[in-house]
């Protein structure tokens, strides 16, 4: 005997259209699709988790990395350095804390900043 | 309880058939949406996390750094500036730096040269610098001097990967190697580094050094450190203008939605009441519509920006930062990541646009179902 076909209730959302009470699959051997609503929250939960990896991760990294991070802090120390090297195009943007504020446009009079770089870097306050 | 969950399952499931029934226009939408969530929260960890590194690397910078000014300009200083500073209640030691650019006419990379007591015979390379010359331990490298004939450096040592954040293009050379190379004379140095006894006296010893040298300006820790602070503030450079271009996409977002549905989207509204939906249910499903779109682009957007900002080491800032340099540190960021900055970037992301999209739904699910339908 085949099974009578369940209710297609996917464009009838409402609680109306389920039985208030026993259950909303009535053939507990058979194997339902997952139901949109599952799916979503699935894929929700599980970017969830990723986002709880990486907060697991960060935490991980910056605990492992603040050794190295005291080695490079004792080379400043010793060298005396002052700047990071973030891009090395231009003095100005290699060395931001030591520059002149004048200096992206010392090229000749009226020059403009014309190092990509120099958009990411402004001059120090 | 148990009849609520089951309703709003069901209103979900309605909800994401809906939004399935108009896939091109709400593919569109998320994509568009999880571009904007990527951008913001690419700026927000870069910046937080060189902040950050900054400040835990350069804390142990200079107290003061004194440089000679002549016509505005940066200019070598006479040694005898260091016996004055020296003279100062409160200096511990005064000390000179040697440093400066040197282009490399054959990479076309600019490298920072820099005298060091650690190499009295020979050079120590940055990582970067070593890589592109593709020297290490023991290979010799030539530089050509202000004189334009080239000199030959043994190679000593080679930085490791983890300083790359200061150290990359730098060279390290002796004092008399440093003089000989750029022709600067003894009893000239480039800038001088004073230690204060009293941390809590450094802006007053700036103010006196500039007093007794008034050709010379001082370069305090706070100010450096302030820089870099100020640098990769949200109000600075490149950084305003991509959060400024990731605002306004988004306010064209929540403005198309808070201006109205379309005529489709009314219509289903109307059915919805004709057969039955109350207001409220009506307001719930467009409810889960909006935040199914919002949640959905702001969780892959910012697993995409942690993952473009910490795994590829910031690659689509990487071109600005580079512009026409051929040397290009490659350092990977520490991810100083907070639930503070995640919790802002839903706050202004997911919140605003699942508002925007109840109120039009709201004004529709009040009006009476055969006026919708009719127009």
């Amino acid at each position: 005997m085949t099974p009578p076909v369940a209710q297609k209730s996917a464009s009838l959302p409402l609680s109306y259209c389920q039985p208030e009470e026993g259950p909303s699959r009535p053939f507990p051997g058979r194997v339902y699709p997952l139901r949109k609503a599952d799916k979503f929250l699935l894929f929700i939960l599980s970017n969830l988790l990723l986002l709880a990896l990486l907060f697991t991760h960060a935490t991980l990294r910056s605990r492992s990395a603040l050794p190295a991070l005291q080695a490079t802090a004792t080379t400043v120390q010793y060298l005396g350095l002052s700047d990071l090297c973030l891009s090395t195009e231009a003095a100005h943007t290699r060395n931001p804390c030591l520059v002149d504020r004048h200096a992206p446009f010392q090229s000749h009079p009226l020059a403009l900043e014309y190092f990509p770089s120099g958009a990411i870097l402004p001059p120090p306050k | 309880m148990r009849h609520f969950f089951e309703k709003q399952r069901n209103i979900l499931d309605f909800t994401l058939s809906s939004l399935l029934r108009r896939r091109g226009k709400n593919l569109a939408l998320v994509v568009v949406y999880t571009l904007v969530v990527f951008t913001l929260g690419s700026v927000m960890f870069f910046t937080q996390a060189i902040k950050k590194e900054a400040a835990l690397i350069l804390k142990e910078t200079p107290e003061i750094i004194v440089q000679r000014l002549v016509a505005g300009r940066h200019e070598l200083l006479p040694l005898d500036y260091r016996e004055k500073i020296r003279q100062i209640r409160g200096v511990a030691a005064v000390k000179e730096r040697l440093w400066g650019y040197y282009f490399d006419p054959v990479t076309r990379a600019n490298f920072t040269i820099m005298s060091s007591p650690l190499c009295e015979r020979g050079l120590i390379l940055g990582k970067g610098v070593s890589d592109l010359l593709k020297a290490k331990s023991g290979s010799i490298i030539s530089l050509r001097n202000h004189e334009g004939y080239y000199k030959h450096f043994n190679v000593r040592g080679v930085f490791d990967h983890d300083s790359a954040l200061v150290s990359a293009d730098l060279i390290l050379i002796s004092e008399e190697n440093f003089r000989t190379l750029f022709g600067i004379p003894d009893g000239k140095a480039t800038d001088l580094v004073v230690t204060v006894r009293n941390k809590k006296e450094v802006p007053t010893i700036a103010l006196k050094i500039f007093q007794l040298l008034p050709d010379t300006r001082s370069i305090v820790r706070d100010g450096i450190l302030g820089t870099y602070e100020a640098a990769f503030d949200w109000r600075g450079g490149i950084i305003l203008v991509i959060l400024a271009g990731a605002g306004l996409a988004f306010f064209i977002f929540a403005w198309d939605k808070a201006a109205g549905l379309s005529a489709e989207e009314k219509r289903e509204i109307g059915i919805l009441k004709a057969i039955g939906w109350e207001t409220s249910d009506v307001l719930q499903m467009k409810f889960w519509e909006g935040l199914s779109v919002s949640l959905c682009s702001f969780l892959v957007g910012v697993l995409l920006a942690y993952g473009h900002i910490f795994f590829s080491g910031a690659a689509f800032f990487k071109p600005a930062l580079m512009g026409w340099s051929t040397l290009y540190p490659e350092f990977r960021l520490t991810p100083f990541i907070s639930a503070y900055q995640i919790a802002v970037l839903f706050f202004l992301t997911v919140v605003p646009y699942t508002v925007a999209t109840i109120i039009p739904s709201w004004r529709a699910a009040t009006t009476d179902p055969d006026l919708i339908m009719r127009t």
